[in-house]
């Protein structure tokens, strides 16, 4: 990466937009207006496109389509040419459906209203009203005992009693009655219902098949406007997708010199850029006018980073992604989780016939979801190493045989647990002493050799030391404890000079970050454990006969499916942390930006 | 003497367990909640949560020595 800076003439403004965006190369620094010149206006059609870019996001709402984008030509006139046409197409069948949707509204709502009196045993509108010496409520009540105190003379109807307790009531009495009635409707928690005026003389049977029909009709509308919408967004989708990514572009471009300095006759951009693609950018700029000045610098720690990865590795950069970018200039630990991740999974998995699964599994689903392709194939390339450590271990669904092939293990991971310590200690050792040995050319080449030696040299040497120690008091080999323990004496003062005070804290971390590594055999001791459980149990029912060998097939299949799915999640967020805490904090700074060049 | 070694041996792991289940589950809470607030603190919020876990690896690995596996 070179530091740009561009510093052109003020008439050049557009075609030097049109020209960077064509390109797709510079990854574009904002200008901070606290330097002293301000940041451009946006361009003068901005505005116009922005608010096209909004209705178009409307009408891609209205004919929604998930297909992929046509290829063709766009200006912004045609583009709004298209965005008109589609709209006035879709808003005949927009206004249908409103429509419709508004009677099947008003249907439902008459409907309720009609079956509410038609409980209550009311068979004509004409009942309720138009007495000259009754009166009438009607609503429901959520107390019904309450109405056993009406007087007797008082006529009522009510809908069949729900378990909800809330019927409803029509009432009709004396107007001298008036006072009492409406003193026990409000113990009895009276709510009045309206019946509207235009249900005056009505049979309400005859009047709900009436509307029902009413509402099936405007249903049957509704739907049909649909489908005359979905048929525009089959048509239409690939169009409007190539418009709006068009008119994105277009409103990147106008709103493109907020981000640079602009005075009244000159404006400055400044950017990242990859060394090779320096002399292109500059020829394709000085086509325009030769007035154009370029100055490029060396790229600093702020730069963005561009990943350089080949397809087998590339998938490993998800974790770099969900962790946090590197930095410009320090080293990218891609090709580490490539090797080791998937290592360390297989070893915690450690299953021939688990491997195979798992592969068959995640291949089938790469297949299927092509989107998630990445992360699926990571987990393919870890259950090649669990089948390579299932050899290794000599486990096939937790068994020692395959299809009557005896296996034999390198190491038996039930029972030579302190083995499988050792060589988890041995790995961890390594491990470490690797990413230790990054951080080494990472100071190296950022901070010089006095950082390299005492900030990550020290720690090398205080790793080796601790290992010489811990081999003679294991008495493993016999050393001279002068050996041992003065390299550790020199790695601390070394590291107190590197580090100061402060870096002696961590000291014991060191220790417990090695010690961390034993999980790979703990993990995989329970996972084999489990696996062996299944085979001897369902071994016992197998022994039984008849009905039994059922049950074993079943008990087989129910624990080895748990372990795998166990094992899938463990072996994965236990080998993703021996990355992160264990592995990157030795090195790995972060906080690196990714490069995005203006135009992609 | 088997008896004890035994006894000692569930109790180094079974605390360590429970110690870093503790601590864990307050560790836990808190990454979730800030997850629930930025979602790209997944990865900074799962190397918190699983920080206390090499707690029942020390006890794993005290129960295996001490029961001479």
């Amino acid at each position: 990466m070179v530091r740009v800076t561009v510093a052109a003439p003020r008439e050049v403004l557009n075609e030097t937009i049109e020209t960077l965006h064509k390109a797709k190369l510079l990854h574009l620094d904002p200008h901070d207006p606290k330097d002293g010149v301000g940041i451009g206006d946006p361009l003068p059609n901005a505005d116009h496109i922005s608010k096209l870019l909004v209705s178009l996001a409307g009408l891609r709402a209205l004919v929604p389509s998930n297909k992929p984008p046509v290829d063709m030509k766009l200006t912004i006139k045609k583009a709004e040419e298209i965005e008109q046409r589609v709209r006035s197409r879709a808003q005949k069948f927009h206004i249908r459906i409103q429509e419709a949707e508004h009677d099947i509204r008003a249907a439902e709502e008459v409907l309720e209203q009609l079956s509410f009196l038609d409980q209550l045993g009311i068979k004509e509108t004409k009942m309720l009203t138009g007495y000259e010496y009754l009166s009438s409520a009607i609503g429901t009540v959520s107390n019904p005992d309450a109405l056993e105190q009406l007087p007797a003379s008082t006529i009522q109807f009510s809908s069949p009693r729900k378990r909800k307790a809330e019927g409803g009531i029509a009432i009709f009495y004396s107007h001298e009655q008036e006072e009492q009635v409406r003193d026990i409707l409000a113990v009895a928690g009276f709510t009045p219902v309206t019946v509207p005026v235009q249900f005056t003389e009505i049979i309400i049977k005859k009047e709900i098949a009436l509307v029902t029909k009413r509402k099936q009709m405007a249903t049957a509308e509704c739907n049909e406007a649909r489908a005359g919408l979905q048929k525009i967004a089959d048509e239409e989708g690939p169009i409007l997708a190539a418009v709006e990514n068009f008119i994105t572009a277009e409103v990147r471009k106008g709103e493109a010199p907020l981000q640079f300095a602009v005075s009244d006759f000159t404006f400055v951009i400044s950017g990242w850029l990859p060394k090779k693609n320096k002399e292109d950018l500059e020829t394709k700029l000085h086509a325009i006018n030769k007035h154009i000045y370029i100055q490029t610098e060396e790229a600093t720690q702020t730069a963005p980073i561009k990943f350089r990865n080949n397809p087998v590795t590339r998938p490993f950069e998800f974790f770099l992604r969900l962790y946090t970018l590197p930095r410009y200039g320090e080293f990218e630990p891609t090709l580490l989780t490539f090797l080791t991740f998937p290592m360390f999974f297989g070893m915690m998995l450690g299953d021939i016939g688990y491997g195979i699964t798992v592969f068959l599994a995640f291949g089938l689903l790469r297949w299927k979801l092509p989107q998630y392709g990445g992360l699926f194939l990571i987990f393919m390339i870890s259950s090649a190493w669990t089948i390579a450590f299932g050899y290794f271990f000599g486990e096939f669904f937790g068994a020692e045989e395959v299809f009557g092939y005896h296996l034999y293990p390198f190491i038996h991971r039930v029972t030579e647990v302190s083995q499988m310590l050792v060589a988890t200690l041995v790995i961890g050792v390594a491990h470490i002493g690797l990413a230790y040995t990054i951080g080494f050319v990472n100071k190296l080449k950022s901070h010089g050799i006095r950082h390299a030696i005492f900030g990550k040299g020290s720690w090398l040497l205080l790793e080796a030391g601790g290992v010489l120690w811990f081999l003679d008091v294991f008495n493993v080999y016999a050393f001279n404890q002068l050996y041992s323990l003065g390299i550790v004496g020199i790695a601390i003062i070394m590291l107190l000079v590197g580090e100061g005070p402060l870096g002696l804290i961590e000291v014991p971390g060191l220790a417990s970050n090695i010690l961390s590594y034993t999980r790979l055999a703990a993990v995989g001791l329970a996972s084999a454990s489990l696996a062996v459980l299944a085979n001897t149990m369902a071994g016992q029912l197998f022994a039984q006969g008849g009905f039994m060998i059922v049950a074993g097939v079943l008990v087989l299949l129910a624990i080895h499916t748990l372990n795998i799915l166990i094992g899938l999640l463990d072996s994965f967020l236990q080998s993703l942390r021996l990355h992160y805490v264990e592995t990157f904090t030795k090195f790995y700074q972060g906080n690196g930006e990714a490069y995005k060049p203006f135009g992609s | 003497m088997t008896e004890y070694i035994a006894i000692g041996a569930a109790l180094a792991i079974g605390l360590s367990a429970i110690g870093a289940g503790l601590a864990e589950k307050e560790i836990g809470a808190a990454a979730i909640g800030a997850m629930a607030e930025k979602e790209s603190l997944f990865a900074k919020g799962l190397i918190l949560t699983v920080i206390p876990e090499t707690l029942v690896i020390f006890g794993l690995v005290v129960a295996l020595l001490i029961t001479g596996l």
